[in-house]
């Protein structure tokens, strides 16, 4: 599949119907979910058909209805927000009814990342995590790196995440003295729209980091 | 949900539990929905599933599963990994519970979608 047809079709993944600051939920474009999801693709030799793929904080599911899209051969999806489960619910039917049954390898979940025990037996089950983790920034600091830690301890190949460009040093420092690799892949400015009350400005434009890790 | 799912979960979140797993799988609802067949897939699938967990719940739906898995996933016939992919993927549990099987604890299946939150109080 083509960047721009994978485009085009995460153009139809609705956003969160209500988004809730306590989560730090905000919605990735379908252009840089897109870009994303491509580079995985091409990563993994435009076949993903032999891939197990997990997506943390799925949200509204927009890197799901993608790795579904791209032929991934079971995808993952988990969040803890019971609105944001039944957005990512509607996405996919919606995405089933135009692109004939396109999301039948996913699954969703919903529980809480932050819950060690409840994912020990996920490790290393998956090849590929994909995620827009919370950045940690409001309520919940470190989560962050919470959500990292839980996908490289589920991933065998890779893990490709979103970071604030704020924390690129400390990050690829304290995974290279554990053997992980954190190649800063693409710096993206995040346009956060005024989704929420407490931001003054009207849209906030934040660095954010596209990071593969990978295992020496 | 999946069965390939199920085979991964635990109550084991809870308070006191020590194993939590297998969940026991009560099923109210289900369907079947084809998903695209990947042999690859299925090969390097197999030896990270608990398999007696696996045959034992495709047992559930009507699905036999030799008691062992095959020992080299990738010379098993191509019959059996249809087999298993079917079992794996293709069974949805769209409506029933997990349950714990020390506690007795159940997690809802909604939708197709499990709820494995705890609450504060019982982790």
């Amino acid at each position: 599949m083509r960047l721009k047809q994978l485009s085009s079709l995460l153009e139809n993944v609705r956003p969160f119907q209500r988004p809730k600051i306590v989560y730090e939920q905000y919605s990735t474009s379908a252009h840089i979910a897109a870009n994303i999801l491509h580079k995985i693709f091409t990563d993994f030799d435009e076949d993903l058909g032999s891939l197990s793929v997990a997506d943390l904080g799925s949200g509204a599911g927009i890197f799901t209805v993608g790795a579904a899209a791209l032929g991934a051969g079971y995808v993952l999806a988990v969040d803890l927000d019971s609105e944001a489960i039944l957005d990512t619910k509607q996405n996919l039917d919606i995405i089933d009814e135009q692109f004939d049954d396109l999301s039948s390898s996913v699954e969703l979940i919903q529980a809480d990342v932050r819950n060690e025990q409840m994912f020990a037996a996920f490790e290393k089950k998956f090849d590929v995590v994909v995620m827009n983790p919370p950045f940690g920034t409001k309520r919940e600091q470190g989560i962050d790196m919470i959500f990292l830690q839980r996908a490289l301890q589920l991933s065998t190949e890779a893990v490709y995440s979103l970071h604030k460009s704020a924390t690129r040093k400390y990050i690829v420092n304290k995974f290279e003295k554990v053997g992980i690799n954190a190649t800063v892949l693409s710096q993206i400015r995040f346009d956060l729209p005024q989704t929420y009350k407490c931001h003054k400005q009207a849209t906030r434009d934040i660095d954010v980091d596209f990071i593969k890790f990978t295992f020496d | 949900m999946k069965l390939l799912t199920h085979n991964m979960l635990t109550s084991r979140c809870l308070k006191g539990v020590n194993v939590g797993y297998p969940l026991k799988l009560i099923a109210h609802e289900t369907k079947q929905r084809e998903v695209a067949f990947n042999s690859e897939f299925v090969q390097k699938m197999i030896p990270k599933m608990d398999w007696n967990v696996l045959a034992s719940t495709a047992k559930q739906f009507g699905v036999d599963l030799p008691c062992e898995p095959p020992s080299n996933a990738s010379e098993a016939s191509e019959d059996l990994l249809r087999k298993v992919h079917h079992a794996l993927l293709e069974i949805e549990i769209m409506q029933g519970e997990l349950i714990c099987p020390e506690t007795g604890r159940k997690f809802p299946i909604k939708q197709g979608i499990p709820n494995m939150l705890c609450n504060e109080d019982e982790v």
